[in-house]
């Protein structure tokens, strides 16, 4: 009984283990959080995890799981925030249960005692990414975009390889016309830019990044992309931790 | 035509070594985005299978696949000729 009660207090005094993002442009109806890995440990992520969470976990490689629990942990926390600042319910990080959709686009139930389990896809929209011990969530209205994509990414060196592989022969000339240190900038915000927009089209990488343009990015944190056939869509991106970027579309 | 055993090995040999993982973390059911550290990692290895097996339309094919066991039965079935 008194180990109950404690659950109880411990639940009802739960923090988001997150930093909100200052700098990122205000996107309407939208929550966006970022979380160390050395913030909170994996057995208290681990903690927050559903039945269901805890089989898929074991199927993830020893190497991984570090990292997946810091995404379950970030995704439900900003779910846990969004709700409870949109529609003022307190949905308990543990009853929250993150799942893939077809072409790996997350999404999440809602997993109540009395009320079942009430699959939330139709209501918001919800993309999660993780980067070397860092990871990032937002969550927004279905109303106000037809999809969200964040992606986070330590600013490093890509082999050239890859670089030609995903950045048009424009973007390639353009990123290398600086000198190291901007240079790797460059390119890892262009990748972030493309992968968001992928990630809030829904389709990932069945789209080849090299199909999306980068028309113009700025120093206040916005983008324009445009994919071919497609109409220009807005960007933002914002540095955290001196080491990271994120970019975000809100479709 | 490979033999299936021999299409097994090089597919985790490319994981292995792309991904930065031991041989024993890869099974048949490993599920490939769970595999990889990151997007660009899934996309250096799209690009690797892309590049090994030089099947033009590898790219749309393979990043559609789920598991390990996905892109072996993948690549066994693709018609003779077009493997390098």
């Amino acid at each position: 009984m008194l180990l109950i009660f404690k659950i109880i207090i411990s639940l009802m005094n739960y923090k988001v283990p997150s930093e909100l993002i200052e700098r990122m442009k205000p996107l309407p109806f939208t929550s966006v959080l970022v979380l160390r890995g050395n913030a909170v440990s994996d057995a208290t992520l681990y903690s927050l995890l559903t039945q269901n969470e805890k089989i898929r976990y074991r199927e993830i490689p020893e190497s991984k799981k570090s990292n997946w629990l810091l995404g379950r942990g970030v995704g439900k926390s900003v779910i846990h925030a969004h709700l409870r600042s949109f529609r003022a319910v307190a949905i308990q990080p543990h009853e929250i249960e993150i799942v893939g959709m077809s072409g790996g686009r997350p999404t999440f139930n809602v997993c109540h005692t009395e009320l079942g389990m009430c699959s939330m896809h139709l209501l918001y929209c919800f993309s999660l990414s993780h980067s070397e011990g860092v990871a990032v969530a937002q969550i927004s209205n279905r109303h106000v975009t037809r999809g969200v994509g964040i992606d986070i990414e330590a600013i490093r060196t890509f082999p050239d390889e890859t670089s030609k592989n995903f950045l048009t022969s424009a973007e390639y000339h353009h990123c290398m016309g600086h000198d190291e240190v901007k240079t790797k900038f460059m390119i890892t915000l262009h990748w972030c830019l493309k992968e968001a927009y992928l990630k809030a089209l829904g389709t990932g990488l069945r789209i080849h990044p090299r199909r999306i343009s980068v028309m113009n990015i700025d120093e206040e944190g916005e983008a324009v992309l445009k994919l071919s056939g497609h109409r220009a869509q807005k960007a933002y991106w914002t540095m955290t931790h001196d080491l990271y970027i994120i970019a975000s579309i809100c479709l | 035509m490979k033999h299936k055993e021999e299409i097994e090995s090089e597919v985790r040999t490319l994981i292995a070594s792309t991904l930065s993982l031991n041989d024993a973390e890869i099974t048949g059911e490993s599920i490939i985005a769970d595999l990889s550290a990151d997007s660009i990692q899934l996309f250096e290895l799209l690009i690797a299978f892309e590049k090994f097996y030089g099947i033009e339309t590898a790219y749309e094919d393979i990043v559609a696949l789920r598991t390990v066991n996905d892109i072996i039965d993948y690549i066994q079935s693709t018609p003779a000729g077009t493997h390098k």
